[in-house]
């Protein structure tokens, strides 16, 4: 085994393409909680990133030989998720439709904000898990990628498929999506006190 | 706060941008009090979306994984298996067949219409009035058999043994009175 872990995920590949299911354990252990909390930034729903975990794990098992190594078998990865969950999102109800609306038509400010209470309530776990979890699907993506797996904007539109500029407005507008649920969750929790 | 610099941000965070980039967004954060209060609040999102990690499926999500496995490479040979029977099905039809053909007499071979055109044949035009049986008896009583027809104008095309039966045949059938037209091809 080498240092580099994308030669070691490499290498697994080239024996999942020779139909050895000990080196698709082996790589399933290093990227399942990568791939699964991927899906879960964008599904929001447990049971559905497990089945995107499965599918995408069945097609790594099926078409590992297709790996050419033009990218990180990271990102080669999370795009297959990319396609997965989007197949998801497309199957489910309308009500999932606003969850991807244009960017530009999402008019936030946050020149108002408190920013003292919003820094504060920026270090509180559940406020910030309650409050990702009201951004839409895009918004959560975004974040997922640029501070859970701390990509870099470049890789994040390879994997997103968009361009690199969109990338940085929906981290900018989710930052600001989330700046204000803070600030508003914080107010409202003032009020009943 | 320049926007540039608030766009990348993120990436100052996350630290992917390039050595130049992260020095001068670092000194702008030096000299700029908004940007750096941004630059703390991505730093306590990221920490929190690092530290929310949930539970994923671990050992249950694998074994489900190599059920599945299982069960696609039992479908995959069920597969194979449907091809070899398939396959081996249509050679049974093909030998069958040719067999067949090869226990045929050459005598026995006829064209799906029925018999062969080179036997001589007449064209034959019932009168409207006569039932099948009339017909049905004219013909055995010429030894003839339809190849063709009825046409649109009510002929029936009739072949014969040889052309002197066909000779016989066509004074028969005048004499019958149950054509109104009868003629060689």
């Amino acid at each position: 085994m080498t240092d580099n872990p994308d030669h070691h995920a490499t290498q697994l590949l080239q024996q999942i393409a020779a139909g050895k299911q000990d080196a698709l354990n082996r790589f399933y252990e290093l990227f399942e909680p990568r791939v699964y909390h991927y899906a879960m930034s964008r599904l929001n729903d447990p049971f559905d990133a497990a089945d995107t975990l499965n599918e995408v794990m069945m097609e790594v098992w099926k078409y590992a030989s297709r790996f050419e190594g033009r990218s990180k078998v990271s990102t080669w990865l999370l795009g297959i998720t990319q396609h997965k969950v989007y197949d998801r999102l497309r199957k489910r109800s309308n009500s999932q439709k606003h969850d991807d609306i244009d960017d530009h038509s999402i008019h936030l400010t946050d020149n108002a904000l408190p920013m003292e209470r919003v820094l504060s309530a920026a270090q509180d776990a559940d406020l910030v898990r309650r409050c990702m979890q009201g951004l839409s699907a895009t918004h959560r993506e975004v974040l997922h990628l640029a501070f859970f797996e701390d990509l870099p904007y470049q890789e994040i539109a390879s994997i997103a498929q968009c361009p690199e500029g969109t990338v940085k407005t929906r981290v900018f507008h989710a930052k600001i999506a989330l700046k204000n649920c803070l600030a508003k969750v914080t107010a409202d929790w003032e009020l009943k006190v | 706060m320049n926007t540039e610099d608030n766009l990348d941000l993120p990436w100052y965070v996350n630290n992917t941008l390039d050595a130049a980039r992260q020095q001068q967004i670092k000194n702008q954060l030096s000299q700029d009090a908004t940007l750096q209060q941004e630059a703390d609040f991505l730093q306590h999102i990221r920490q929190q979306i690092k530290n929310s990690g949930d539970a994923t499926p671990g050992e249950f999500g694998w074994q489900k994984l190599q059920r599945q496995i299982k069960q696609s490479s039992v479908s995959a040979n069920n597969r194979r298996w449907q091809v070899f029977a398939v396959a081996a099905s249509l050679l049974l039809v093909l030998q069958t067949g040719v067999i067949f053909n090869l226990i045929q007499p050459k005598d026995s071979y006829a064209p799906l219409s029925g018999i062969s055109h080179t036997q001589p044949t007449l064209q034959i035009r019932f009168n409207a009035s006569i039932s099948e049986a009339d017909m049905r008896q004219a013909l055995l009583a010429i030894h003839g058999q339809i190849i063709n027809g009825p046409s649109a104008n009510g002929i029936y095309r009739v072949s014969l043994e040889n052309t002197q039966q066909r000779t016989t045949a066509m004074e028969q059938l005048r004499a019958s009175g149950l054509v109104d037209h009868v003629a060689t091809e």
